[in-house]
């Protein structure tokens, strides 16, 4: 037959006939999109959990305890999921920036848009990279397989194009959607990522100001119940800035499930973290005066506790968790953030991830005005918007006024952690911080003592050690590239130090 | 008494011209030798309207030969003293002195007609009839007689008056006049200039071969035919002809009667013959799929004669040839705590644990060998029924089977049903044209846990893990799996395939040299794929529940394969002069398609329809390809002489795969021999029978690689979001294109020789040198570049070797048969050249100078003891271990990625800066293909009894085996027992490590995880017992065996994984390991 030679892809579309209507530039924009979602279980959001203090993984092969442990190596599986995962947004987004401008089909205010979309997810890839990766190659247009051989950037000047792909994006972006729209990037996502990757590089003033102009925006607000605020029913509500959306026939990769299973994933969350939590009067566990009992450990407790953690003898679903049955739980306590306990499906999970909260905003710019020296009363506002929301008391009722920088500087660390546990953005607040303190051995309760099914009456609390945790100061606050490309690209040498 | 006159008129021609030239005439068959007819020289001979034996006698005169004539067969033979049966100057016989009777057969029991019979010593011969009787006189009471027959081996056997004999001859291993299949046509063995090695299938026939792949391992030098594995349905054999050649599908172009197809498609039963073309002149005429060498598959056809009936049939049981062993739940308890406590994290199990696993009183704490719950005894039985026969005008043949295999992994199974039929009908004058049809098809349902990974891997599960509470109900594992538990509950995959195949072809005889051939064929395979997940209730050890919701995903795919081949063939004979003219034209064409479909939540775990699940989860998805080959080619054989053998091929050959401009690819080929025996100076060595030198040079192209549309810049679609609960669809460019890939090539060059000895023994021994160029590779490019890698050519790839096989055969006059053969390989594989980077991953690298897919990693030098290391005070010894913080000493070498500790593994340190890293002291330390590969055979035949004795074995090979079992604590998994003498301060082992739960360093590709991957094993076992065709014959029936097999008997190996005999890609512990089978069976022939 004539065409016997002449073959074309059946079921794949050809670039070069693409983009002639608006609706299949969309097909490309979503096809970036589709990159955020995380490309293995150690970009999953609860494994950056266990890195970090707050949890810990018994099981060893996943990755993430190397990098928990500080002893992240070159062929360690979180840097190279983080690596190629963030990499692919860009290059998605580097050849849709080329494809679109050939357009021709399409309206300036549309294409407009999908660029500045564009440009978002282009530098929410290249933020992550240089939090976790320092210099990294820089990388805005399609390249040819000559090109490819690239040699790292400096941080400073990959700063710089995120700086720029945020701010275009920001004067471009509605402040929100509705409908089947909504999930897409917003100004307000735009700035809010502004502001955090500032304050990762020590801008505090202009990280204080990108945080004040998506408040400015007057559209977000907290949500008024916070365990509700992880929940499915309660999506797309008010506090939620940026998040990876699913639905039915896009599911959660490696579902969330991870935290209801007690599983090679398993999900532990430290002693160290359930401690952190205030009593209800606003005062530490450690304070006298507390009201604290070490033997009734979970009464009158900021109630995000609860929300956030399941605790030695409470329920889970219609299962009471007694942690003694399980050896996969040393540290006995698991989730309960996101953990959706009682679903039929344990496979499937289309509960968004959210990745940007309002909350966050409000302790942003707290930081960012501590952090530049200013210690007024809106760092107090700030903060205690966010415990006002959970009923935790403000902090000058706890903590009086007037207080220094860095009085301030630990309320608003700790704030954090209480805030956001589970979420998997303690582990990148730490590289931020670069405080050695956090980097510290695992306790637990012993488990022997919380083994009585009849109930927690009669057990004994007592926090042990679990694991070892050093940090490595040869290796620092920075991720190795991955081996796996330096095997195949050796400008991408010398390595982080350390490695 | 012969009623068809002969006219003839030949000047100096040679016997043989002679007689085909009386046969055409007269329609009666030639049986002779080729040294025969040398003694006899030339002749010249004028007759008219004279009679056959008119015409042999004036041939024949004063020449050293004589003759006899059985029904329409003239046999030739050595002058002799004058015989009874003698025509040709007999004199009167003298008076017999005792007369004795018998029967000549083949081994399968078949008449021989023509057979020559001689008493040893004595004056006395006869020839056997049609049905393969005779009678002789012998001089005295006893005698020994010396039976011959063209192509098998002469057989002396003692006689006693009045006692009948069956004397049952051996065919020769190298049967110099037998017909070897090669590229469209056939060629006479003596006159083959390239390598084709051939599969005995006698040999075969009664091995439980469930696919015909494994008719290859061990039976031709230079083919490594490994079985992938033991299950069910996927058990094909991985062919590497000569090496691997390429970095992509190195499986040789299989043809079953000219269609290419799957190997596993044809029954072992319902082949003929096959053969293997090794060397790139064979091979060439089938070049654009041909680099990888082909194997031509000739199925049974019909003969003219009376219809035959065969009824074999087999039953049997198959074993696990082997599983590691592994440790028991207080072994596995014990050594987790001390790796927690090597690791520094709290212990997992308390004493009070490992006394109630020890107790094996409790359900709770269990201590289960996890591998003898999924694997076990499986049965399996086998049916053929075949029926063939014909007439001058049309012959037939048809083959029905089928197969029903349990696995020996829980709930695996294969039935298949296969028919065949051949089909040759010839019409016209002369018999001008010939149609054949042939129609295969097969039914293959497979069945096997949907998720084979799972039940693979949790065989390996750690014994410490309850399967049943004390109810019986069945427990989670750590609250998430029990796979057990969903494939007892229906949590099977079904998966149907049908293939169906089937050619027409026509020749036509042109004129009298000149014939043209076309043929269609036409190969359509369905798979219908039912996977159900069963809705399953699990008790968690915490009293609550976990229910797994029930879920079903079904696709279709249909695999179409066309090909038109036409044909033009040209023979001329003239003086010395011999040629063969072949012109071709073939196209192929490939297409396939897929559809799938999903649903969650089902009504009940018994019907797995999709309807029946909950529709707002439904799912769908689909995918098409195609893909077509072009190609015109030629060929020349010219034989002078019947010395002197010359062949040359070209080829040009199109592929779609390519982009435009890079489409075509033109290979030619030549190959040349001498049968030096010959030659006149040969005549004195009469040691040997036959020599032939041969020499092939030639070069084919291979454009197979996993892309379809390679020319082609791809949006790839699927790359789906979902904004405010709606999915959209999404595409991105996923991968880099490379337009310029054009086809890889395959050279070889070979030389070899054929020779055949005197007292039966036959060697063929090749070398050969086979290098592909533009090899045709999957580049790794940047991560940073986020693309898949594109197909670039890129290197070089050299298999270098030589292989040879020798045989023997003796009968000896007690009636005992032998035969035996060798044959052995050694092939080296090297990548010489790369044009694109190395790859230099670990465990996996592409490095030149090395094996393709060599083993990559550190060195193991031994382990970290406490003499390395310094500690506190000075080293103060009555710290106890536990306390101390050790300190490596200056000069001993350390590691990058973390502290080394007594009993850590030390690895070589390469380039002597002190550190080993991943950047520098990183070398090939393995190879997956063997050094050496071999087989022996061995098959004695004594009166009714035969056993025939099967070793198989690779050396120079190794194998890669870590994570579960293999790997100290790898997710849930059990610890093989060697982990038992692992490094302790009291037991300082420099071997193995401590053990540890820290991936770094347990997770370090080095030397510590290969092993050596060398076997010999008793492939198979058979003793066999014929029944008196005396006994059977009042029944109707014509021969009757009993047999008991044993494949895969026994392994000598080292390797301490699953089965030494594992697929190149498997570096982890979850193979399906091989089965050993033993079974009984029959065949009978009606």
């Amino acid at each position: 037959s004539k065409g016997l030679l002449n073959k074309t892809p059946k079921d794949q579309l050809s670039p070069a006939t693409f983009y002639q209507s608006e609706a299949q530039c969309k097909m490309a924009l979503v096809g970036i999109y589709n990159a955020i979602q995380p490309n293995a279980t150690p970009t999953h959001f609860y494994q950056f959990e266990f890195m970090s203090d707050n949890g810990y993984c018994q099981a060893a092969w996943q990755g993430s305890n190397e990098v928990g442990s500080w002893s992240t190596n070159t062929t360690s599986w979180a840097p190279y999921a983080k690596w190629t995962q963030d990499y692919t947004i860009i290059s998605r987004a580097n050849e849709f920036l080329q494809d679109i401008a050939t357009a021709a089909s399409v309206g300036a205010a549309v294409k407009d848009q999908m660029v500045a979309e564009a440009k978002f997810l282009r530098a929410y890839a290249y933020s992550d990279l240089i939090t976790y990766f320092g210099d990294v190659p820089l990388i805005t247009k399609v390249l040819s397989l000559s090109e490819a051989y690239v040699k790292r950037t400096p941080k400073a000047t990959v700063l710089t194009q995120i700086l720029t792909d945020l701010t275009d994006a920001a004067s471009v972006l509605p402040v929100s959607y509705t409908g089947s729209n909504i999930g897409r990037v917003t100004k307000g996502a735009a700035l809010a990522y502004k502001a955090k990757i500032l304050l990762h590089n020590q801008k505090w003033a202009d990280a204080a100001q990108a945080a004040k102009d998506v408040i400015d925006l007057s559209v977000y607000d907290l949500y008024p119940n916070y365990a509700d605020l992880f929940t499915e029913a309660h999506e797309n509500n008010q506090e939620v800035i940026f998040d990876i959306q699913y639905t039915t026939s896009q599911t959660q990769p490696w579902p969330t499930e991870a935290f209801v299973l007690g599983t090679w994933q398993t999900s532990n969350m430290t002693a160290d973290f359930i401690n952190s939590f205030y009593m209800k009067n606003g005062k530490p566990i450690t304070d006298a005066s507390s009201g604290y009992n070490d033997q009734n450990p979970y009464v009158n407790r900021d109630p995000r506790l609860d929300a956030t953690v399941v605790l030695p003898g409470t329920k889970y679903g219609t299962a009471t968790f007694i942690p003694a049955s399980y050896a996969e739980y040393p540290c006995g306590a698991k989730p309960r953030k996101y953990a959706e306990y009682g679903t039929a499906d344990v496979n499937t999970s289309t509960l968004n991830t959210i990745l940007m909260r309002y909350a966050d905003i409000y302790l942003m710019r707290a930081e960012a005005l501590i952090e530049s020296g200013n210690t007024s009363q809106e760092v107090y506002t700030l903060i205690d918007k966010v415990r006002a929301r959970v009923g935790m008391p403000s902090v000058e009722s706890v903590e009086g006024t007037g207080l220094n920088q860095s009085q301030l500087r630990d309320i608003l660390r700790h704030e954090r952690k209480v805030e956001f546990g589970v979420e998997g953005t303690r582990y990148a607040d730490i590289l931020r911080w670069q405080d050695v303190s956090l980097v510290h051995d695992v306790y637990g309760y012993d488990k022997s003592l919380l083994s009585d099914p009849s109930g927690s009456a009669t057990w004994t609390f007592k926090q042990i050690k679990i694991a070892p945790r050093v940090f490595n100061a040869a290796k620092g606050w920075l991720w190795p590239i991955p081996q796996a490309d330096i095997d195949i690209n050796k400008n991408l040498l010398p390595n982080n130090p350390g490695y | 008494s012969f009623g068809q006159k002969i006219n003839l008129s030949e000047k100096n021609a040679s016997l043989g011209n002679i007689f085909k030239a009386i046969k055409k005439q007269t329609g009666y068959t030639f049986v002779y030798t080729e040294s025969l007819l040398k003694k006899a020289g030339k002749v010249d001979l004028n007759v008219n309207e004279a009679s056959l034996e008119e015409v042999l006698t004036t041939c024949l005169r004063n020449k050293p030969l004589m003759y006899s004539i059985l029904n329409k067969i003239v046999i030739i033979k050595d002058k002799e003293e004058p015989a009874e049966n003698n025509i040709v100057n007999a004199p009167p016989p003298p008076p017999p002195v005792v007369k004795i009777s018998g029967k000549i057969t083949n081994e399968k029991g078949e008449a021989l007609a023509g057979a020559s019979i001689r008493e040893k010593g004595g004056r006395h011969s006869a020839v056997s009839k049609e049905d393969g009787s005779f009678t002789i006189s012998i001089s005295g009471k006893k005698a020994v007689l010396i039976v011959s027959y063209i192509g098998y081996v002469t057989s002396e056997i003692a006689v006693t008056e009045n006692v009948p004999v069956t004397v049952s001859l051996v065919q020769t291993n190298n049967n110099l006049n037998e017909f070897i299949a090669i590229g469209y046509g056939t060629q006479k063995k003596v006159n083959l200039t390239g390598s084709v090695g051939t599969v005995n299938m006698s040999d075969m026939e009664d091995r439980p071969l469930t696919n015909a792949g494994l008719a290859l391992q061990g039976t031709v030098s230079g083919v490594y035919a490994l079985q992938s594995s033991g299950k069910p349905g996927d058990d094909g054999a991985v062919i590497d002809i000569r090496g691997v050649g390429t970095f992509g599908d190195n499986s040789p172009l299989v043809l079953i009667d000219g269609l290419p197809g799957s190997i596993g498609d044809v029954n072992a039963n319902d082949i003929q013959s096959i053969s293997v073309l090794k060397d790139a002149a064979s091979s060439s005429i089938y070049g654009n799929r041909a680099a990888n060498g082909v194997i031509l598959i000739t199925t049974k056809k019909g003969a003219v004669g009376k219809l035959k009936v065969n009824y074999s049939a087999y039953f049997g049981v198959q074993s696990p040839t082997r599983l590691p062993d592994v440790l028991n739940s207080v072994e596995y308890a014990t050594l987790r705590n001390e790796a927690s406590a090597n690791s520094g994290t709290i212990p997992n199990y308390t004493a009070a644990d490992i006394a109630k696993y020890a107790a094996h009183n409790n359900p709770m704490y269990p201590d289960i060998n996890y591998f003898k719950v999924y694997y076990g005894n499986a049965n399996m039985q086998s049916h053929r029924l075949s029926i063939s026969g014909g007439s001058e005008h049309v012959q037939y043949a048809f083959m029905l089977g089928h197969l029903d295999q349990d696995g020996i992994l829980v709930a695996t199974n294969y039935k298949k049903t296969d028919f065949r039929s051949n089909v040759d009908a010839f019409f016209l004058k002369d018999k001008r044209l010939r149609v054949s049809a042939k129609l295969a098809g097969n039914l293959g349902v497979k069945s096997e846990p949907t998720s084979m990974w799972n039940a693979t891997w949790y065989a390996t599960l750690s014994p410490v893990y309850p399967l049943r509470d004390s109810a019986g109900r069945y427990m989670s594992v750590n609250g998430e799996l029990n796979p057990y538990a969903e494939i007892m509950a229906g949590s099977t995959a079904i998966t149907k395939r049908y293939n169906f195949n089937g050619q027409v072809e026509a020749e036509y005889k042109l004129l009298k040299n000149l014939s043209a051939q076309i043929t269609g064929g036409y190969n359509v395979t369905l798979s219908n794929y039912n996977g159900f997940n069963a809705n399953v209730v699990l008790q968690n050890k915490d009293g609550s529940t976990k229910t797994e919701a029930s879920d079903l995903s079904v696709s279709n795919g249909t695999n179409i394969q066309t090909l038109l081949t036409g044909l033009l063939k040209y023979n001329k004979t003239f003086g010395q002069h011999d040629f063969n003219i072949l012109a071709g034209y073939s196209e192929e064409e490939f297409t396939y398609d897929w559809q799938s479909g999903y649903r969650k939540n089902f009504v009940n775990n018994s019907q797995r329809v999709l309807s029946l699940g909950d529709a707002s989860t439904q799912t769908n998805n689909a995918g098409s390809y195609d893909l077509g080959l072009r190609s015109l080619f030629g060929r020349l054989n010219y034989t002078w002489g019947g010395k002197y053998l010359f062949e040359a091929n070209i080829r040009r050959d199109g592929s779609s795969r390519f982009a435009k401009g890079h489409q075509w690819g033109t290979f030619p080929s030549f190959s040349g021999g001498w049968i030096v025996s010959r030659e006149n100076f040969m005549k004195k060595v009469d040691w040997i029978n036959f020599l032939k030198l041969r020499a092939s040079w030639g070069q084919l192209g291979n454009q197979n690689i996993s892309t379809y549309y390679n020319g082609s810049d791809i949006l790839s679609s699927g790359r789906n979001y979902s904004y405010g609960g709606t999915l959209y669809s999404g595409v991105a460019v996923t991968s880099l294109t490379n337009k310029e890939l054009t086809w890889e090539t395959a050279q070889q060059l070979n030389i070899g020789v054929d020779v055949t000895l005197k007292h039966g023994f036959d060697l063929t021994v090749d070398f050969f040198d086979k290098r592909t160029k533009n090899l045709l590779l999957s580049r790794p490019i940047p991560l940073t570049m986020a693309l898949s890698a594109p197909y670039v050519n890129a290197g070089e790839v050299q298999n270098k070797g030589i292989e040879a096989s020798l045989n023997y055969r003796k009968t000896f006059s007690n009636g005992l048969k032998l035969r035996a053969g060798l044959n052995v390989s050694h092939i080296v594989n090297k990548i010489t050249r790369m044009n694109a980077p190395e790859q230099l991953n670990s465990p996996k690298a592409i490095k030149v100078g090395a094996a393709i897919n060599s083993f990559y990693g550190y060195t193991m030098d031994g382990i970290y003891q406490i003499a390395d290391f310094t500690w506190q005070n000075n080293s103060d010894p009555s710290i106890p271990y536990v306390s101390r913080v050790y300190t490596l000493k200056p000069g001993v070498t350390k590691v990058s990625n973390y502290n080394a500790q007594p009993g850590d593994i030390k690895f070589k340190d390469l380039n002597g800066d002190g550190v080993v890293d991943m950047n520098n002291d990183r070398a090939i330390i393995g190879k997956q293909f063997p050094d050496i590969n071999y087989a022996f055979n061995f098959n004695l035949q004594w009166k009714s009894f035969d056993l025939g004795v099967f070793f198989q074995g690779v050396s120079g090979i190794q194998g890669y085996f870590y994570y579960e079992i293999a790997t100290p604590f790898s997710g849930v998994a059990n610890l093989g027992s060697w982990w038992k003498d692992r490094w302790t301060p009291a037991n300082p082992s420099n071997t193995m490590p401590r053990v540890t739960l820290d991936e770094t360093r347990t997770n370090i590709h080095s030397t510590f995880y290969m092993q050596d991957a060398a076997y010999l094993r008793l492939k198979n076992i058979e003793l066999g017992y014929t029944i008196s065709p005396k006994m059977l014959s009042k029944i109707g029936i014509s021969s009757f065996r009993i047999y008991g097999n044993i494949q895969n008997a026994f392994t000598i190996s080292k390797f301490k994984g699953f089965d030494p005999e594992q697929t190149i890609d498997q570096t982890r512990a979850e193979a399906f390991p091989q089965a050993r089978i033993m079974t009984i069976g029959l065949n009978a022939n009606f």
